[in-house]
């Protein structure tokens, strides 16, 4: 897949629910995501992230497994 | 001999039908001529030449060079080196005007020039306003290619090429040209119609397009095809499989008692209760025809004259519950059995389970268009045609790339008819097709007018072939596999755009296509560049090899093919495939093994911050 690098996608909103380990997000283009298997942990860690897209992208987009549900 | 004119090129050695041999001068052994500031290359296949006679100028395409001497031609023996082309006639001119055909052939030692930019603007006779410029000559790069737009629409036109010749981004650069690049002119008042099966153009042409789908993206609107549009044999053809005469007469009656119990109940504009047909797009319930028809065959009666229902539960027509009898008794005292029933409890069966299956929802439940049991539907098909039709922006774009590819060929029918009848039967008004020509541009056509796809999309692709001309409604036939497209269809195309094309099968239809004398040019399709095309028929006044424009970056047409490379040289990471097992059951990419209710907090948005767009 070609990785666009000129359009930027930023994060509107973070969910978590601990019982399952998934996390939800929502990007600003409307689309949302879901990613298994997050620990409580690395979810406080992104929320305390300056930048949480490049948290995103750096240590769990290509770490963990997702399915896009909306 | 006029050797001081840099355009010569040599002298006419041999004439056959339109045919002509060239003798090519020895002064131009560098292959290349600077005529005007401008560097032409001499005896490229597929590149021009002008045969002056006296007030006439004939043209003709380089159809094949050699090195030794035309062999079959009697004479003198010419020494070795010498250097000959084999040119194919296509037309003449007079003054400015160009024309197909021949008045006049050359004769021997007749001079051969090369066709220099003042020339090609003469063929291309200025900057007419029906003339769209959609690339620029292969051999000579600051010549822009016209088409004659009209021809282009009205007489149909087919973009044939193999995988990965630039397909894709030909249509997309050709739809941009026509409607005019950004702030610049075009046909802004331009009316096409793209259906996507790939969903490739939405980032390419997104700017200027209203985009349908059936799994919309944030910005784009639902496709919804309301089943009650169609002509009733093909919509049961669909819901109900094959069916008997007997049992065909059995749905249409039902559907027929339908239709004028609700034109009586809330008249529609235009239709007469005494001309309503079966055909006529008037909304009707499917679960009501399954509800009255299954209620039908299951009744039991008891009774001395056996005409009291013998009902237990009248079940529901808007949940699809049947309704339950008493099971029949043999003997005299009953229940008995409906002794006219149709016997058609299979047929129901199955339109009870497309009614249930989610995958036709965008057809059979087709949102606002979708009638209640009274067959009153909160919008009518004048919102569905202004939607698709009548926006503010030229290009609407149907994305089908979610639709399984069951129904693909049937959906594609089914919107091509909608609309088709549509323009058709508005010819005299000013949404008509006459006066404001919609243009259909068929994305991956093989898959649904190829011979073995059936007739539901085939049929009325061959009418829009046929008669669209007289109606305003234009084709552009697009495919890899040209010699899977039916004939008649690709025979219709005035214009044909062909890229790369390798197999031979593929070849041999798209030369078929065209006048025996210009086959020659066409043996150039296995070795054109990405992106290069041979231009011949209607719309182009000669046959001609082009580079199509490169859209801007930002305007390709997505490519989808999935990364092998990169996606199998990073470590797999935990899989679930619950998921996957989840998503198939649900017909739905996005469906979830757990529904959770996830509270997501607002994160403020952040500067400077750049992601990938696909995370």
């Amino acid at each position: 897949m070609m990785r666009d690098t000129v359009a930027s996608t930023t994060v509107t909103s973070i969910g978590y629910d601990e019982p399952t380990q998934t996390l939800e997000v929502e990007f600003s283009s409307g689309s949302i995501y879901q990613y298994y298997n997050i620990t409580a942990f690395l979810y406080e860690q992104l929320m305390q992230a300056p930048s949480k897209g490049q948290f995103l992208h750096a240590n769990i987009r290509n770490a963990y497994p997702y399915s896009r549900v909306g | 001999m006029a050797s001081s004119d840099p355009s010569y090129l040599g002298v006419v050695t041999a004439v056959s039908g339109s045919s002509v041999t060239v003798k090519l001068s020895e002064s131009l052994a560098s292959g290349i001529a600077i005529i005007g500031g401008h560097t032409y290359r001499v005896g490229q296949v597929g590149s021009f030449v002008r045969i002056p006679l006296g007030y006439q100028d004939l043209f003709g395409v380089v159809a094949e060079i050699g090195a030794s001497a035309a062999q079959s031609t009697p004479g003198p023996k010419v020494a070795y080196g010498d250097r000959w082309m084999r040119v194919e006639l296509a037309g003449e001119a007079i003054g400015n005007h160009f024309e197909r055909g021949l008045s006049q052939h050359p004769n021997i030692d007749d001079t051969v020039h090369i066709v220099t930019e003042s020339d090609l603007r003469r063929i291309y006779g200025g900057q007419d306003e029906n003339q769209v410029s959609i690339g620029t000559l292969s051999s000579a790069e600051n010549i822009d290619v016209r088409l004659s737009l009209d021809a282009l629409v009205t007489r149909h036109s087919a973009i044939l090429g193999s995988t990965g010749s630039g397909k894709s981004t030909t249509v997309a650069s050709i739809l941009r040209s026509i409607v005019g690049h950004g702030g610049e002119a075009g046909s802004p008042g331009a009316r096409i119609l793209l259906l996507d099966i790939h969903g490739e153009y939405a980032s390419a042409l997104g700017d200027v397009a209203k985009i349908f789908s059936t799994t919309p993206q944030p910005g784009e609107c639902p496709l919804y095809v309301p089943y009650w549009a169609l002509e009733a044999g093909e919509l049961l053809e669909f819901v109900a499989g094959g069916l008997s005469d007997n049992q065909l007469i059995a749905f249409t009656d039902k559907i027929q008692d339908l239709k004028s119990e609700r034109l009586a109940a809330l008249p529609l504009p235009g239709l007469q209760p005494q001309s309503l047909t079966v055909d006529s797009p008037v909304p009707f319930s499917l679960r009501r025809l399954w509800y009255d028809l299954i209620d039908f065959e299951t009744a039991t009666f008891t009774g001395p004259q056996r005409d009291q229902p013998a009902l237990v539960s009248a079940g529901d027509a808007n949940v699809l519950e049947p309704p339950s009898y008493t099971p029949h008794a043999m003997g005299n005292a009953g229940p008995f059995l409906n002794t006219a029933a149709k016997g058609i409890r299979r047929q129901l069966n199955l339109l009870r389970s497309r009614l249930l299956d989610r995958r036709f929802d965008f057809i059979l439940h087709p949102g606002p268009w979708e009638p209640d049991l009274e067959g009153v539907a909160e919008q009518d098909l004048d919102t569905l045609l202004a939607n698709w039709l009548g926006h503010d922006k030229p290009l609407t774009i149907l994305d089908l790339s979610g639709v399984p590819s069951a129904v693909l060929v049937r959906l594609i029918g089914s919107i091509l008819r909608i609309v088709y009848e549509a323009l058709f039967w508005s010819r005299e008004k000013t949404e008509g097709g006459v006066l404001r020509p919609l243009l259909v541009v068929m994305e991956e056509a093989h898959r649904y007018i190829s011979p073995d796809a059936g007739n539901v999309a085939s049929d009325v692709v061959r009418r829009i072939a046929k008669e669209g001309r007289k109606y305003g409604v234009g084709a552009m036939v697009v495919s890899q596999r040209p010699s899977e497209i039916d004939e008649t269809i690709l025979s219709q195309c005035g214009t044909l755009i062909a890229l790369r094309l390798s197999n031979p099968a593929d070849r041999a239809r798209v030369k078929g296509a065209l006048p025996d004398n210009l086959s020659g040019l066409m043996d150039l399709l296995p070795v054109l560049r990405t992106g290069e095309a041979i231009i011949a028929g209607e719309a182009a006044r000669l046959p001609v090899r082009t580079r199509v424009f490169l859209p801007r970056q930002e305007h390709l047409p997505k490519s989808s093919d999935p990364e092998v490379t990169s996606a199998w040289s990073k470590r797999r990471v935990a899989e679930g495939y619950d998921r996957v097992v989840a998503s198939w059951r649900a017909q739905r990419t996005t469906a979830v093994v757990n529904q959770l209710a996830i509270d997501r907090v607002q994160i403020p948005p952040e500067n400077g911050e750049q992601m990938p767009d696909d995370a």
